[in-house]
This record gives C-alpha cells, structure tokens and sequence, in this order.
C-alpha cells in the first residue's frame, strides 16, 4: 500500500513537472524551472525531497516568496504557497514586475472564489494572463515526516498549540479560526489519501468540534458534482490499493492523556527530539573538534538529516538507546573488516602490478577492481552514516549523563505502573541537585502527581517547597492541579499499567568489548512492552469492543446520505484494518513509537493494521512545559 | 485539482465587467502574447540541449541493431562493424564537441553580469546540461564495452594454438581457466571428431606457458616452424579421415542395397502370410461345419439303430407269437 509520505511525494514532484504525470525514459531531458515558496511550503518540501532530487529534476533556483527576486528570463517559475491576502499580493507584484516568463501557481490549501477573482484582476492589470500555464490546488496542507507520522504546523506552530487552545481569554472567532485551520489540514490529508474515513471522537472538547466540522465539509463536498476529489481512486493507484474498508479517523484531544508528552523517553528518535531538538528531521549537534589554541575546546555545530534514505536511522529510531550503541559498534565493525578486505584488494594488485600481467588474470582482476571500485563509494557512504551517527549518539549520551535521565526514566515508568508504591524516592530524587535540570524534576513530578491517586496537602506543600528550592517554575503546577480536578482521574486508575523496565547487567557485551561507546554510569534499561492511553484507545475502537473510556464517542460517517443521530452504536460491526489517529493540541514521538510497536505486534495476525498517527502540532517536553506554565500564570 | 479553467473563466468574467465599467483593456491587441526575450544564453544552451537530444534518440534507435553481434541467426536488424565504428566516432565528436561548448559557456557565463539568482540560475543550468550529457556518455559507454567485450572474446576464439611462451610467473590457475575456456570455445565451433586430436596439442601444450595476446601478428621462425609442422599434421590428420570416410560411404551404400532386397521379400512374405490367414479361416469355417454335421450323423445314426433294433425286436416277437399261435 502507497503510504501518505509517498503520496505527497508523488505529488510534489508531479507539480514540479510542471503539472504533468511524469514518464520513465531512459536519461530524460531537462526542463529547467524555478521553484519559489512560502515558509508553510517550505516546511512541506524540506523532509520529503532534498536538494539533490530538486536539482535532478530540474530545478535551479529555490527562494522564498518574500525575498527580493531578480527577473530571470524564458524559465518558467512553480508557485508553492498558501493563499493568504500576503502571498497573493507578493504574486500580484510579481505579475506587475514581470519577473518571470511563465508561471505555474500551486496553492498548498484550496483557493477562494473571492482570491481567486483578486487573482484574476491582478493578472489583468499586469497584462500577463496569457504567461499564466496553470493554476492548480494542491491539497497538501500537512507536512509527513515518516511514512505514518504527518503534523500540520511547524512554523507559526503556536497559533495552533496546546496553549492557544486551552488559553482563558480565547474569543470564539479566535476559536473557529484554529479549528478551521485543523480542519482544513485534516481534509487534504484525506484528499491526498483519496479515502473517506468513519470519524469517532470523545465529547466535551476540542477534538469534538473538529470532528463535526470535519464531518460537514466531507458531506459538502461530496455533495459537490463539480468535484472528483475522492473519485480517483482506481484511476491514480491503477488498482493496485483497493481496500474495500475504510478507514478509522480518530480524533483525540491531548486532555486525555497529560503526562506522555513530559514523559522522559529511552528510544532513539524520541531522545533525539527531547534531548537535541529534532525538527523536520534534522538535528544540529555540537560536536567538540578539537582544542583551539585558546585553550578551550572548539565547539563546531553540524546538522545532521536524520530521515528514510538513512538505513541506520529506519532499522533503529525506536529501539531503546542501549541497542543503539550496540548496534553503531557492530556497524563499526563490518566497516572496519570490508575496508580490510579492500586494503587487501590494494595489496594483491600491488604485487601483480611489478610484472606484466597475462589477459586472462588482468580480466579476473578487473572484475574484482570494479566490484571493489563499487563498493568504495558505498564503504564511504557507510563510514559517513556512521560518523554522524556517532555524533548524535555520543551527544545524546553527554545529555543522559549530565541530567541522569536514566534514572529518572526508570523512576517514571515505575511510577506510571504502579502508583502506589515508591513515595520516598521521589523526594530523593527531587531533593537531588544532580538528577536533571529544575525542569527535568518539574515533569517528573507532575508525572506522579498525574499518575498517583491522591496526595494530602502537607505532602503536596512539601514537595512544592523542595521544587522551589530547586528552582522550578511551578506555574505548570497550579493548571495540572485544576487540570486533574476536571478530568475523571478516579474512573481511569490503571491508564498506563503494564509498563516498568528490567534492568540488564551493566557488564554487558557492550562494556566487555571495549566501545567507544563508554556506558558505564547509565544503566542499561530494557522498556517492557506496554500500552500508553492512546494506544489503547486505537485498539478498542478499531477492534470495535466497547470500554468504559469509548463508551460515548461520537461516531461521524459523512458517506451516510441521513444526518443520523451520531451517538448510537455505530452500524459497522467488522473491525477496522487501517485507522488514523490525530491528536488535537500537540502529538509527540513516544505515542507515535508506541503505535508502531502495537501495529508490529498485531501483524503476527491474519490481517496486518496500519496505523498513521498525527498530530496539530509537535511538542517536547521542553516545548509543552512552557505552554502549561503559560497557562498557569493565566490562572493566577 | 486543476482550477486553470476557473481562472481563466474569472479572468473573462473580470474583463467584460472592466468593459461594463469603461476601464481601458490594453490587453486586447495581444495576439501573441508577450514575446520571449531573445537571449544568447538560453538560445544557446537550448541548441547543447537539442544536440544531446539527438544523439541520445540517435544511440537508442539503433542499440538494437548495435547489440545484435549474432546476426545471422535472427530477423533482427543487424550492423556491420563498419558501421558501428562509424556510430562510435560520431559519437565521440558529438559528445566532445558539447562538452567543449558547456565548458565555453561556463567561461561565458561568469563573465556575464547579471543579478546574483539570474547567476546561480544559469550555473545550475549549465550543471543540469552537463549531467544530461554524462548520463547519455554512459548509454553510449556501456554500449560500446559490450562491443569491446565482445570483440576480445571473438579474437581469442580464433587464435586456434597457444602462442609462444611468455616466460612469466607460473599461472597455473588462469592458465588452466583460459585452457578450458578455449576447449570450450572450440567444441561448440568445431565438430566432435576434432576433438579428440584437439587434445594431442592441447596436452602437448600444458607444459608450457598459455598465449599472451597481443595484436602483434609477427611470428618468429620457430612458430613458424611449429606452426608448419602442425598444419602438415593436420593435413594429413585431415586426409586420412576423408579416405576413412569414403570406405565408410561404400560400406553403406552396400548394405542399403541389401536391404532393398531384404525389403523385397519381407513383402512377397507378407503377401503370402495374408493368404494363409484367410485360408487358415475358411479352414476353420470349414471344419467348425464339419463338427456340425458329424453330430447331426451320429444322432441319426443313433436314431436309426434305436428304430432298427425295435423293428427287429418287434418282429421277432411277433414271429414268434405267430409260430406259437400256429402250432
């Protein structure tokens, strides 16, 4: 099955082909195009194609919309934008300049009659309608890091967040403008994936009003002739994805489940995001070079893309950090014996080189030059992979090290497992100067307030006079508390039961080999398998079995010709394969680890699922503590 | 989704509601629409870019035929090697000639002013033409290695002894490879009788050194020696095969005659056979009838007895009676 990653390429590159299905030809000729973009666009492109690929396919020049622009003749230009009052004005000036000789306008999300006429005049005035080739809109208002992971924002994210939509003092036209925006996204994800899903959602908040909004444009445009957006099914995919079920959207709002996103991770991909700030796959790491003659160690910064076309990164972005480093040192070690193999290579030819070698061996050796010329470029590709991925993994370890994220991790499963125990050590652990940085103890500590069933006063006035001694900032606090109170904390007392974490022996084959990797000091902590809140939700409502916690969702089928009253039961009763989970108020990549570790898991079965987890936003911790302490100050 | 139509429909929609409003239409006289700027770059790199294009369409068009080194086998189109060298040279040219020009371009370039996208835009171009060109060399490359590959491969088939020694190191293992190689080779060509005095050289030539090919076709007196020696071995191999042959052809032609004459009489047998069967069944017939009335002869006769002995017996009683009576 096509995914949504490789949907959205697929369309990109057709817009960057100049609107045309593209054609496999043997060293096909060039057609050279500029391909100018606003940050929304760029944010789309910049994890899906790199720079390499643009040049492949032709394109020259890439700038942004706002920049000045120098008139380049007899190429045509590709448009990628929103349609904002902004970005049409920058156009319309464009068309009065004349910079470019003929213009292709893509509009990332649908086009408005009313913009679209401003458009028009604009173009009249400027004399240049006939240099217009093609309008088109593209329903890609998404950005797709992974092939089952999509959020909608990255720049301007805040318009969007957790904060902005929790905030006190929010007006209802501020209210509708964001769920519009969510709305909108959701919907080119739909027309990208060309499905119409069944869409159920939890009452009372926020992930509701999106889903009904979501519902009526579905019915709208599917009541529309004009359109063939969702028609094209066999005719784009030439029959090869033809599931006869549709999927499951679930929208869920980030109230259900608090303390995942300040959780302290232990897989790859989620400390990278935590620790060093993975954005748009990529992250920029310090790596020290060396000690300048000042005496200090230099510190020089590299970006590192950490994306699919890295083998490494896609075998190991969820496997806990442990396995990592072993897996950086076997990789290590293959490197080092084929590149003795080719030393090797180097030296049997340095001896038949003296005297003049018959036809026959020459062409044996040739065969065994080229195979090893081959694989050269391979060997450094390889030794480069590995070289930054040391950098990352060393970077992270420097972090684990200073903040003993070890320890708190372990501390917090056993806390989401099993709350009642361990009271004591959290005041070790918040008491303790070297155990991570005020912030670290902040999540830590809402983590066990979040998890534990009641704490008495005293005991909460303590803990709040040993955070302070600490120097935290307990805004956060004061809306977790109020935050608890409104949710029905009681009813769900064993949200994340089953998780904990084993630890294997520090003497393990790892330090016995002598790594570079030095582990000592951190412990080697195997996660055991468990379920976060979220995932369990997706598994009870795509098995369709019915829980106190999905007892009265709504249930949303815009197919369906009546508005029926959507709190019955839902008439499907088969399960469903493929479900998409979007989280209203910011997602994070544990959930989404956690997603792709019970999707491995449920396809021993007779059918596979396939779960696309998405998100308004993308929070680390960092970044969703800030929002809450905002929100905290509100309160006061 | 394509929204050009509903663009353009905007557009006239706009125009005529500029003409309801007076608004002067300056854009109505255009016919043609603004014209391109003549510009020597573009011009130029698109002529490099048409050139390519020829050359790529030229080399495909004919790989087929280029390929086909079996020729005489199939229906293929099929190529002389004068031709193919023709095909290399020109494209040799062709392909030197533009990259001389991409590289006269590039000089051009950055001498020329312009704002500083206008030059980042014509370096990327000129990066894109020069790819294009590097990925149809690699067409016509890989065609030509075929070729060449071919070629040696051909060559060493033809050479039928082992040249001179090369004294080199001992290469025992290649050395055995190019041995079978060539024993291969020249099984599948030649017939199988020759091959048995195929191995005479062969295992003649084990102790020395195998053939360092080289297009040096100068031999010195004891190849030549050698190689007189083994013509005339052959020669006379040759002759006496063919008079071997001869007998072996009189031989047959003997034995087909009497098995003209075999087949003669197997037929006159097989007509006589067909004969005896039938008469073989009218004898059954005949004496399955036989049978038949044999039975039927002996009731009878059983029958005439019965009533012989009752006239008998009753006479004689009635005889009797009547002597009795009488007396």
């Amino acid at each position: 099955m096509v995914t949504l990653r490789e949907k959205q390429i697929g369309a990109l590159k057709q817009m960057l082909n100049l609107n045309q299905p593209q054609t496999k030809t043997l060293a096909g000729e060039p057609v050279w195009k500029i391909l100018i973009y606003d940050r929304c666009g760029q944010d789309i492109i910049s994890p899906l194609i790199s720079i390499k690929e643009l040049r492949e396919m032709g394109v020259t020049l890439h700038v942004q919309l706002h920049s000045d622009r120098d008139p380049i003749p007899d190429v045509p230009a590709v448009y990628f934008c929103l349609p904002t009052e902004e970005n049409l004005g920058r156009i319309g000036q464009d068309f009065q300049s004349n910079l470019y000789d003929a213009y292709y306008l893509n509009f990332i999300s649908p086009i408005s009659r009313q913009r679209l006429e401003d458009l028009a005049a604009a173009a009249l005035q400027a004399n240049c309608v006939s240099q217009i080739q093609k309008v088109f809109d593209q329903y890609l208002n998404f950005i797709s890091l992974e092939d089952n992971m999509f959020f909608l924002k990255h720049q301007n994210s805040e318009a969007i967040s957790y904060y902005a939509i929790n905030r006190g003092e929010i007006k209802d036209t501020e209210m509708e403008s964001i769920m519009d925006t969510i709305v909108d996204s959701l919907f080119s994800v739909f027309a990208t994936l060309g499905t119409i899903p069944v869409i159920r959602c939890p009452r009372g908040n926020a992930a509701e009003m999106v889903a009904e909004k979501l519902d009526k444009k579905l019915r709208e445009i599917l009541r529309d002739t004009r359109n063939n957006l969702f028609q094209m099914d066999s005719a784009s995919h030439g029959g090869v994805h033809f599931s006869f079920q549709r999927p499951l959207l679930i929208i869920l709002d980030r109230n259900v489940d608090m303390a995942t996103p300040l959780h302290h991770t232990w897989t790859y991909q989620a400390l990278a995001h935590d620790v060093l700030d993975l954005t748009l796959n990529r992250v920029v790491v310090e790596e020290n070079v060396g000690r300048s003659p000042g005496g200090g160690a230099k510190v020089k910064t590299r970006a590192c893309d950490l994306d699919s076309r890295d083998r490494f990164w896609m075998a190991h972005k969820g496997s806990p950090f442990p396995t990592v480093a072993e897996a950086i040192q076997e990789e290590l070690e293959q490197y080092r014996s084929s590149e003795e193999e080719v030393k090797k290579l180097k030296a049997t030819m340095g001896i038949d080189n003296e005297s003049e070698a018959a036809f026959s061996m020459v062409t044996d050796n040739t065969a065994r030059l080229t195979s090893a010329v081959n694989s050269l470029p391979q060997l450094l590709d390889k030794k480069k992979l590995i070289d930054m991925h040391t950098t990352v993994a060393s970077a992270i370890l420097n972090y684990i090290k200073s903040r003993r994220l070890d320890t708190l991790f372990e501390f917090e499963e056993k806390v989401m497992s099993k709350p009642a125990t361990l009271d004591r050590n959290i005041m070790e652990l918040l008491t303790d100067p070297d155990a991570g940085n005020p912030e670290d103890k902040m999540r830590l500590f809402i983590i066990f307030y979040i998890c534990s069933h009641s704490i008495s006063e005293a005991e909460f006035d303590r803990y709040v006079a040993a955070l302070q001694s600490a120097g935290c900032d307990l805004h956060p606090l004061s809306y977790i508390k109020r935050w608890k109170a409104y949710a029905k904390m009681a009813a769900t007392p064993n949200q994340y039961v089953g998780g904990g974490t084993k630890t294997v022996g520090m003497f393990s084959k790892l330090v016995s080999q002598g790594s570079s990797f030095v582990m000592e000091g951190v412990k080697n902590l195997v996660v055991k398998r468990h379920n976060l809140p979220v995932t369990r939700i997706v598994d009870e409502l795509m098995e369709m079995n019915t829980s106190q916690e999905t007892e009265d969702y709504r249930y949303f089928d815009p197919k369906q010709l009546r508005v029926t009253d959507s709190s019955q039961s839902p008439r499907n009763r088969t399960p469903f394969q493929e479900a998409i989970v979007f989280m209203v108020g910011g997602g994070n990549y544990i959930e989404y680890q956690n997603l792709l570790d019970f999707t491995k898991g449920k396809a021993g079965g007779s059918t596979s699922k396939r779960v696309i987890y998405g998100a308004s936003t993308l929070n680390n911790a960092k970044q969703f503590l800030k929002q809450l302490s905002l929100l905290g100050q509100e309160l006061h | 989704m394509d929204i050009t139509t509903l663009f353009k429909a905007c557009v006239k929609t706009i125009r005529t509601r500029n003409k309801a409003f007076g608004v002067a239409d300056t854009d109505k006289n255009r016919i043609f629409g603004t014209r391109t700027q003549r510009n020597e770059f573009n011009i130029g790199a698109k002529e490099v870019l048409g050139q390519i294009t020829r050359l790529r369409d030229f080399l495909l068009e004919h790989r087929k035929a280029y390929l086909n080194f079996a020729s005489h086998l199939s229906d293929i189109p099929q190529m002389t090697d004068v031709e193919r060298d023709k095909i290399d040279l020109g494209a040799q040219r062709i392909m030197n000639t533009c990259s001389h020009l991409i590289q006269e371009f590039k000089k051009v370039s950055y001498k020329m002013d312009g704002s500083p996208q206008l030059l980042e835009h014509r370096e990327a171009v000129l990066d894109l033409v020069e790819s294009y060109l590097k990925s149809v060399c690699k067409i016509y490359s890989q065609q030509r290695a075929i070729r060449v590959k071919w070629a040696l491969e051909m060559q060493k088939i033809s050479k039928l002894g082992i040249d001179s020694k090369r004294n080199g190191d001992s290469r025992a293992v290649s050395h055995n490879s190019s041995d079978i190689f060539l024993n291969d080779k020249k099984n599948d060509i030649l017939s199988d009788s020759n091959s048995g005095q195929r191995k005479v050289p062969e295992t003649s030539s084990n102790t020395d050194v195998p053939a360092f090919f080289s297009d040096d076709d100068q031999l010195s007196s004891e190849e030549m020696q050698m190689f007189e020696a083994e013509n005339a071995q052959l020669y006379n191999e040759l002759n006496s095969l063919t008079e071997e042959v001869k007998q072996i052809e009189s031989k047959v032609v003997r034995i087909a005659e009497l098995q003209e004459i075999f087949t003669e009489k197997v037929l006159q047998q097989d007509k006589d056979i067909d004969r005896i069967t039938s008469t073989v069944i009218g004898t059954t017939e005949n004496v399955k009838d036989a049978n038949e009335q044999i039975r039927q002869a002996i009731q009878r006769n059983a029958g005439y007895r019965v009533w012989t002995l009752f006239f008998f017996i009753v006479m004689s009683f009635s005889l009797i009676f009547l002597h009795w009576y009488n007396d």
